[in-house]
């Protein structure tokens, strides 16, 4: 008998939950609050790459800041807290689901395409 | 001349491919610099959609951790070095003060074509090789002239005294062969002889000559014993060896071979007059014939190292005030190729020579 591809099964059980309710989630919770007084998602989004420099370090930052809201652990000026103040903490579990969401919503590599004039 | 002119060429191409690529990196630059003034508006207007003109370059966009963004690279880059080239590619890298977009590093790449300067090496580098090489040679011509124009006028004047020989050698040689049987007196004896020697001398160089400039179709080679072709010499050459009071020794076994019996006359005649010629008075001259091998020692002058490697030198004669043109070993060597014969010379200086003519056994004919 041939054996099962695992990696295909493992993908399904475990990654395709995360996106789908982490999508979910990400729409529920994040993206109203976000649309209406406090920092634009695309924005801060922006904001993190150009001062981490990659996504994978912005998300660590955001992550770190989102479970430990201070002025030290942002990305963004204290004054800008000052006016929209600090993010509430949020569990892991939440961040699990809904950071990778953010990130793929607003990837930039979806965006940029090349051309050659000559 | 032409090992120059590669080495002109390799170094002018070198040159022009370095300046290339350095023309080739500033374009880059300025393309970099434009680049990232374009991210950086994209990134302030948070464009939904980015569209980056290449411009004909491989393009890179790298974050900081080095992972590519979105890359059309597939060499590996140096990373220590800001700009390099590697093979015929040129790559050159910036990095971004702030990461617009996320990108701290752009790379570009392109392929440097280096035909055009091939092409303009080639048409600058051949026309100058083939005038060098023209001029070069008619320079060599005007330097050489004196030295062909004595070649030639030797070899033109051997050609046309040789046509002009014969008639008169016959009519001296037969003409002395009367006079010695008609004198009576035994003093003037010594006087014919000496004509008869010269003129069979004679003999010998006009049929050297014509070998060696008339040479015809050979004919077919035949079954010969060598021993008479001795004897046939040694009386032809008889006044010679009386004349310089030699002694002649000869050990010859039957030997028959498959030649032409006129190439072998030709080979003894040169071998034993240079015995002979190069003799000392009195002196003695030992011939031994085997199976497999001719030898013919003289007790003479011999040769020293050095005219061991000229005797082969067409022209060339040994300190001898004997006559002769210097072509005889250039027929002992001839005849030693046209019947794969080898030639053993083993002399010393004021002692004497030997040369022992060995021939491959295809030749012999066995009794």
């Amino acid at each position: 008998m041939a054996p099962i591809p695992y990696r295909p099964v493992l993908a399904i059980v475990f990654v395709l939950p995360i996106l789908v309710f982490g999508n979910d989630r990400f729409k529920r919770q994040c993206v109203p609050c976000h649309s209406t007084n406090i920092p634009d998602l695309e924005t801060l989004y922006f904001r993190y790459l150009q001062t981490h420099g990659s996504t994978q370090r912005s998300q660590k930052t955001m992550r770190l800041y989102l479970l430990h809201p201070t002025i030290q652990n942002s990305t963004l000026p204290p004054q800008v807290l000052k006016g929209f103040g600090l993010h509430p903490p949020l569990k892991p579990e939440l961040l699990d689901q809904t950071l990778p969401m953010y990130f793929e919503t607003y990837d930039l590599t979806k965006r940029i395409k090349f051309k050659s004039s000559k | 001349m032409g090992i120059l002119f590669i080495i002109l060429a390799f170094f002018a191409y070198t040159l022009e491919k370095e300046h290339l690529i350095t023309t080739e990196i500033q374009t880059m630059n300025s393309y970099l610099t434009q680049l990232e003034e374009e991210l950086k508006n994209h990134h302030l207007h948070y464009s939904k959609e980015i569209v980056i003109d290449t411009k004909g370059y491989q393009l890179g966009l790298y974050d900081i951790d080095r992972h590519p963004i979105l890359t059309q690279l597939h060499a590996s880059f140096l990373w220590n070095t800001s700009l390099s080239h590697e093979g015929d590619k040129v790559y050159a890298s910036h990095t971004l003060s702030t990461y617009f977009l996320g990108v701290a590093t752009i790379i570009v790449s392109k392929k440097i074509d280096t035909t055009p300067i091939v092409i303009r090496l080639a048409t600058l580098l051949i026309p100058l090789f083939l005038l060098m090489a023209i001029v070069g040679w008619i320079l060599s011509r005007i330097a050489f002239k004196p030295a062909l124009t004595a070649f030639e006028t030797i070899d033109t004047f051997i050609k046309h005294a040789t046509h002009d020989l014969n008639t008169p050698i016959a009519a001296i040689l037969s003409n002395a062969r009367i006079l010695e049987e008609k004198i009576s007196e035994v003093s003037l004896h010594r006087f014919v002889q000496r004509i008869s020697i010269g003129a069979k001398t004679l003999t010998g160089l006009y049929e050297d000559l014509v070998y060696l400039n008339f040479q015809c179709d050979s004919p077919t080679p035949r079954t010969e014993e060598i021993s008479p072709l001795i004897h046939e010499q040694l009386g032809l050459l008889d006044t010679l060896i009386a004349y310089k009071e030699l002694s002649v020794t000869t050990a010859l076994s039957q030997t028959k071979l498959t030649i032409v019996a006129d190439d072998f006359r030709r080979l003894l005649n040169n071998l034993i007059t240079n015995a002979i010629k190069y003799n000392t008075p009195k002196g003695s001259i030992f011939i031994t014939l085997e199976k497999n091998f001719l030898s013919i020692k003289d007790s003479g002058i011999g040769l020293s190292d050095r005219e061991k490697e000229k005797i082969y030198e067409r022209y060339w004669r040994g300190e001898s005030f004997e006559t002769g043109l210097g072509i005889g070993m250039e027929i002992i060597v001839r005849v030693c190729k046209s019947y794969t014969l080898t030639l053993e010379i083993n002399s010393t200086k004021n002692h004497g020579s030997e040369f022992t003519i060995r021939w491959p056994q295809s030749l012999i004919v066995p009794f």
